[in-house]
């Protein structure tokens, strides 16, 4: 019977993944869910609710031009993408850490993954 | 207000289901947001795909260590996912929605029979079985890979996160703990929904006021269904996948057949 190959679950060194991957999805989720729920209030309060499905998010390249666009709606976008881009980051961390274990198929995998992910970034930004 | 509130509550059961089942939720929000708020389905799609975010980082938000997912095993089966999704992008609108309908409805009867054959066929030894251990190795690899591009397929194609398909595949097919393959599977949907949700964003097709009470019901229930499921036994877990699976097939087959 062949030995078990260590993975993230099963694997002790991996237990620093998951803690670090868990620490990562608290912090950004949170700073996310913080600024949707700023820009929510502050639309709320300064306009009161508009009829539903509201205005849409603002496109990427416009985010980035802070002074031009209403502060309520920017926060719920930058939130919107923040969470977006927490799979990622999670993606880019693993990758990271297989690569200094030398743990080349996953790496490998990672890679791939990491490409895949920026090549849908770029079709949609 | 009450249609906020309706949001907040239909994000939050969708997030405790996707977290108990390795779903990311998108399957019941949907459905739900175009059958009951009466929206565009591109926008229901849109805010879907962050719910399945939100759900798969509550789940990692929350996971005790030793319970997450197989990161290693995720990302090599994501390769052939996201491969798919893209694949399923460009074949839209070439494949009759009737036909992958029905030939999907066909891979989730034949994955809920699979489970319940298994179950059934369990050497008698007397011991509970584990939702969590260690000493598993992932078998299967060509038929797992296979089925993963699959469900990238209906993830593109449908607009659903897959994991309807990935946890039980995980679990029946590739003989990885239930549990392990139920966080697994929370991890590779946020990936899958995150290959999609930047062509969506960039379409305009997100909507803050509509996806923003739906993330926090989500993320919540996410939170909440990732403290439930080390506690959940087995049983309990396999009985509930084999029923969503049960009717999810036919309302794909109905859906295929147009009855």
């Amino acid at each position: 019977m062949k030995p078990i190959r260590p993975t993230a679950a099963n694997g002790k060194a991996s237990y620093r993944l998951e803690a670090i991957m868990r620490r990562v999805s608290q912090i950004i989720s949170g700073v996310a869910l913080g600024l949707m729920g700023v820009g929510f209030v502050r639309v709320w309060a300064r306009n009161g609710l508009p009829a539903l499905p509201g205005e849409p998010a603002i496109p990427l390249p416009t985010l980035l031009q802070i002074h031009r666009e209403p502060a309520g709606l920017m926060a719920m976008s930058a939130g919107i993408v923040l969470l977006a881009l927490l799979p990622t980051v999670r993606v880019l961390l693993a990758l990271l850490l297989y690569l200094r274990r030398q743990r080349i198929p996953e790496g490998v995998a990672g890679l791939l993954v990491l490409l895949e992910l920026l090549l849908s970034m770029r079709t949609g930004g | 207000m009450t249609i906020i509130m309706a949001l907040l509550a239909t994000g939050l059961l969708a997030g405790i289901l996707g977290a108990l089942l390795g779903l990311g939720g998108g399957i019941f929000l949907v459905p739900a947001l175009t059958l009951l708020f009466h929206l565009p389905i591109r926008i229901a799609v849109g805010t879907s795909l962050v719910g399945v975010i939100a759900t798969s980082a509550g789940v990692a938000a929350v996971a005790p260590l030793g319970r997450g997912a197989d990161v290693g095993l995720a990302l090599r089966l994501e390769v052939a996912t996201t491969a798919g999704a893209i694949a399923g992008s460009l074949l839209a609108g070439r494949v009759s929605p009737r036909v992958l309908s029905i030939l999907f409805a066909g891979v989730v009867f034949l994955t809920a029979l699979y489970i319940l054959y298994k179950a059934r066929h369990r050497p008698a030894s007397g011991v509970p079985e584990r939702l969590f251990h260690r000493d598993y190795r992932p078998r299967h690899w060509p038929a797992g890979l296979a089925i993963s591009l699959l469900a990238g397929m209906a993830s593109g194609l449908l607009g659903v996160g897959g994991g309807f398909i990935k946890a039980p595949m995980m679990y029946a097919v590739m003989e990885v703990p239930l549990g392990i393959a139920t966080a697994t599977s929370n991890f590779m949907v946020g990936i899958t929904a995150a290959a999609s949700i930047f062509v969506y964003y960039g379409r305009g097709d997100i909507y803050p006021l509509v996806v923003i009470p739906t993330a926090l019901g989500v993320f919540t229930g996410a939170t909440l269904g990732g403290f439930i499921l080390p506690r959940l036994r087995v049983t309990w877990l396999r009985l509930a996948l084999v029923g969503l699976l049960l009717i999810m097939g036919l309302q794909m087959l109905l859906r295929g057949l147009r009855l």
